[in-house]
């Protein structure tokens, strides 16, 4: 999907959490969002996703029915921004013993009929099968562990079908080969695809392009190889580090070597 | 499956429970009665029987098993709607405000509709319950709790406040009926209250089944999912509220029904709500047409509130399902 991300800001509680980002992340690829603890990650995706509406300036999302071409994502009606939008929220649960099958299905809700009929029958056990995840179909949510309940929430958002997809921290508390598994899932997947990354290894080796906040602003954008150098690490993340290229694939390794003392804690 | 099982168990329930009184009857006499009603032959039932099973049991039970679906229903959804394991209509304080609404029209000459004021009452008694629950944008399950609590005494006050004070004889039934849940003047029109309301807001729920299942992933991804999490959140609670209107000025406050099925039934049918939804209101209701069986006959000729007997079913089973749950959400 063709999204624009216009000197987009938002504030909570009084603060700029977001600040004035432009951004044009490629359509069809994987893009990066980057970032200290704090940066505006989750905050961009929201508003990305149009749950938050901007304060300043706008998303916008190429649309064939807006004059001039776009259509502000936080104007669009809430189901059919979700037929287009998929967003993976961090850490999402349920307490309730759901089955597997139920919770891909509330991918569907935007498309049900005011009865509750699903006009396409079949879509939860496609998006159960792309996901790889057909096996767990009848078992409970409750019972899964970290892996599989990503790649439930995984074909949860596949059966929205959705032309922009939105994944906070989707690697978070998996092991090496489940964070592997998910990242070249969706950098497979050819959908415009937005995710929030912490770790910088992952975003240089599956990432076409990627957007660095610090403190709400954008700090850099661009594909990995040019935006991840030492001195930006350094300014953005406070740390001292050796930016390699791995000898197999070409991307970029980081290669850290100490943390620098944050520009705020040292001394007079 | 589990539907047809509880269609099949509330069938003979209906019909066992209608001969079952101080006056004994046949399964045959019932059914051939009903049958001659509906114009479908029969008939040569004794006058007598017939008027007691169409004009007094019959109504009785239908009433019963529409008060016991509706608030099985009700509790289900304001337990998912409020991801709180202990909401229902009669914790959060909708029944008792239901009740005061009811009373204010049969003794106070308020002029509107009886259940149009049940459910005036029902619907400002969750406004004023949500608002002191309501802490910093989001609904703590032990707040909500206790304002309803708060809620459900002051209107359960003013509802003894009100008989007590305009009434003239034998008042503190009547207190008792309204605040513990009597069937014991249920009639025709009763009957097609409750059902009416039943059909009403249970099929407009029933289609909403998977908009309710959006909100196990809390609000952010109701939202994601083109659900609006607080106008859904108060549309399906005025919903509920209606529903429990409607039925509490059949019934007066009838407590644990809308607590425990949707918790008993849940562990059957999962807690989607497309299967969860129709198997608790069956539940509810073959409940409610025993409970209120043993209601009428236990000390016959005396008559027990019926919500002692959901009480006095309910707390015990309640006790095992919060000693089961110990892990689980209930905290």
């Amino acid at each position: 999907m063709e999204l624009r991300i216009d000197g987009v800001g938002a504030r909570l509680g009084g603060r700029w959490v977001v600040d004035g980002v432009d951004a044009t992340p490629p359509a069809g690829a994987l893009t990066g969002l980057l970032g200290p603890n704090g940066a505006g990650k989750t905050t961009l995706l929201r508003l990305v996703a149009g749950l938050l509406t901007p304060e300043s300036g706008a998303v916008l999302v190429a649309s064939d029915e807006e004059a001039g071409g776009w259509a502000r994502m936080a104007d669009l009606p809430p189901r059919a921004r979700a037929r287009r939008v998929a967003l993976l929220e961090q850490e999402s649960s349920a307490t309730v013993p759901l089955l597997v099958r139920e919770v891909v299905a509330l991918g569907r809700v935007p498309y049900r009929t005011w009865w509750g009929a699903d006009p396409d029958e079949l879509a939860v056990d496609r998006a159960l099968a792309s996901a790889g995840a057909s096996g767990l179909a009848d078992r409970a949510w409750t019972t899964l562990s970290g892996g599989e309940r990503q790649r439930v929430h995984i074909a949860r958002a596949l059966a929205q079908q959705p032309e922009l997809l939105l994944l906070d921290e989707p690697t978070n508390h998996l092991d090496v080969s489940a964070q592997l598994a998910v990242l070249t899932f969706v950098r497979d997947l050819g959908t415009t695809t937005v995710a929030a990354l912490h770790d910088l290894n992952l975003a240089a080796g599956f990432c076409e392009h990627v957007l660095v906040l610090s403190e709400g602003r954008l700090a850099a954008a661009g594909p990995p190889a040019d935006v991840l150098t030492p001195e930006l690490l350094r300014d953005v993340y406070h740390v001292d580090a050796e930016v390699l290229t791995h000898p197999r694939t070409g991307r970029p390794v980081i290669a850290f070597a100490g943390a620098t003392t944050p520009q705020a804690l040292r001394l007079p | 499956m589990l539907v047809g099982v509880g269609s099949a168990l509330l069938l003979v329930t209906l019909v066992v429970a209608v001969t079952i009184g101080p006056a004994d009857l046949a399964v045959g006499e019932v059914v051939r009665s009903v049958a001659a009603h509906l114009g479908l032959g029969g008939g040569d039932v004794p006058r007598l029987h017939d008027a007691i099973v169409w004009d007094l049991r019959l109504p009785r039970v239908l009433t019963a098993a529409a008060v016991g679906g509706g608030l099985a229903i009700a509790g289900a959804v304001m337990q998912s709607l409020t991801r709180n394991p202990l909401a229902d209509p009669y914790l959060l304080g909708l029944s008792s405000g239901a009740s005061l609404g009811a009373v204010a029209v049969l003794l106070l000459g308020v002029g509107l509709l009886l259940p149009v004021a049940a459910f005036a009452g029902a619907l400002l008694a969750l406004v004023a319950t949500l608002a002191l629950a309501r802490s910093g944008g989001s609904l703590a399950p032990t707040r909500t709790v206790l304002a309803g609590l708060a809620v459900s005494q002051l209107a359960a006050a003013a509802t003894s406040f009100v008989i007590f004070w305009t009434a003239t004889g034998d008042s503190y039934r009547e207190i008792l009926s309204w605040l513990m849940g009597s069937l014991a003047g249920a009639t025709w029109r009763s009957v097609a209250i409750a059902g009416l309301a039943l059909l009403l807001v249970g099929g407009l729920l029933a289609g909403w089944a998977g908009r309710l299942d959006a909100f196990a992933f809390g609000d952010t991804a109701a939202a994601a999912l083109g659900v609006d999490p607080d106008r859904t959140r108060w549309l399906v609670m005025t919903l509920v509220a209606l529903l429990t209107g409607a039925l509490v000025s059949v019934s007066g406050a009838i407590g644990f029904v809308g607590l425990l099925v949707p918790h008993a039934v849940a562990r059957l049918t999962g807690p989607a709500h497309r299967r969860l939804l129709p198997v608790a209101a069956l539940a509810g209701a073959v409940l409610l047409v025993w409970a209120d069986t043993l209601a009428r006959t236990v000390f016959d000729p005396r008559e027990l509130p019926v919500g002692i007997v959901t009480a006095l079913l309910g707390a015990p089973l309640f006790a095992v399902l919060l000693r089961r749950d110990r892990a689980a959400a209930w905290s």
